[in-house]
């Protein structure tokens, strides 16, 4: 089974301004600013000195300061990776009503959009406080219109369900494989990187 | 007697208790795979008709290849196992030797039991599950 630990810092992608939810999904994140456009002007000025009256009137440290103009640094980053698992899953979106001969229903964006938002915000949060990006989830249709992500290292794996509808609860269970499990419902307006944390440890 | 009447009657198999070390095999097929070839936790799941239970063979009266044959188009599933004690610790399930006469099929088992919720059931599949080379 692959790892999904990077030690390395991996290659990283710079997305186009198609990938709107992901910016959108970063900027979202507590603490996590991002500019609006792909390269935004800050403006700011550093703080002018106090004049002093009197004999050196044209001494240019006495000169107030001029607003400057930098550019920010650029689009957000994010592992290709993951960015790459991400945009596959769209596919799920693609598969037609009854594609299992079993009676499924076809898969709502609005429902690919709150499993994908939630990977990305976690992977974002997890590199942001760790340095190290988290491996890639595999996305996967699940039953009745949900959809699945399941991420799995070398000892720990996490399986996160997100129904069709947004009034039902999103279930996870994760497991060593031996003695230590966590499960339960997870609170979308939370942060949940503990997730990450503790699939890492 | 007649082979062909002997046949017929020894089709009416009993059904009998599968040993926790016993294998069970099951189907998938690719459309439950993902983009590595593995089983997609949605790949466990029940039968829509009543009794609702999800197909396996038992090892004592099947083997990989055969499983695999039994399918309409053999060449487009793959075979996983898992061991029936490992089924059984997983919450709500039970195994259950339920041969079929009418497909010839005296190996068919059901494993019974909600397999959409909770999560955890899915995931502990996931967990047992070892694919076969064929």
């Amino acid at each position: 089974m692959m790892n999904l630990l990077e030690n390395q810092p991996p290659p990283q992608v710079f997305l186009d301004s198609n990938l709107s939810a992901f910016i959108q999904a970063a900027k979202e994140q507590s603490g996590f600013a991002l500019p609006d456009a792909l390269v935004t002007p800050r403006y700011g000025a550093i703080p002018q000195r106090q004049r002093t009256a009197g004999s050196y009137p044209n001494y240019p440290a006495f000169q107030p300061f001029e607003p400057f103009v930098e550019y920010e640094q650029s689009v957000p980053r994010i592992s290709i990776r993951i960015a790459e698992a991400v945009q596959s899953s769209r596919r799920i979106l693609e598969l037609p009503e009854n594609w299992d001969e079993e009676g499924s229903p076809v898969y709502s964006y609005e429902t690919w959009e709150r499993a994908t938002r939630f990977v990305l915000q976690s992977a974002m949060g997890q590199r942001r406080d760790s340095g190290v990006w988290v491996g890639p989830p595999k996305i996967t249709p699940g039953p009745d219109g949900s959809i699945d992500v399941r991420w799995k290292t070398s000892t720990r794996s996490v399986l996160i369900n997100f129904p069709h509808s947004d009034h039902e609860r999103v279930q996870f269970f994760g497991s060593d494989g031996d003695v230590e499990t966590v499960k339960g419902t997870l609170d979308l307006t939370s942060p949940n990187q503990w997730i990450l944390v503790w699939l890492m440890r | 007697m007649d082979s062909s009447l002997v046949n017929e009657i020894s089709r009416e198999w009993e059904a009998e208790e599968i040993p926790d070390a016993d294998f069970l095999f099951m189907r998938v097929h690719y459309r439950f795979l993902d983009t590595d070839g593995e089983p997609m936790p949605g790949a466990f799941r029940n039968r829509p008709d009543e009794s609702g239970g999800m197909s396996v063979d038992w090892q004592k009266y099947s083997t990989p290849q055969e499983t695999q044959a039994r399918a309409t188009e053999p060449e487009a599933n793959i075979v996983i196992e898992f061991l029936a004690g490992a089924v059984r610790e997983i919450p709500n399930q039970t195994v259950v030797h339920t041969p079929d006469a009418q497909r010839n099929n005296r190996a068919h088992t059901d494993i019974r039991g909600e397999k959409k919720r909770p999560v955890e059931i899915r995931a502990r599949f996931m967990e047992i599950y070892r694919r076969v080379v064929l």
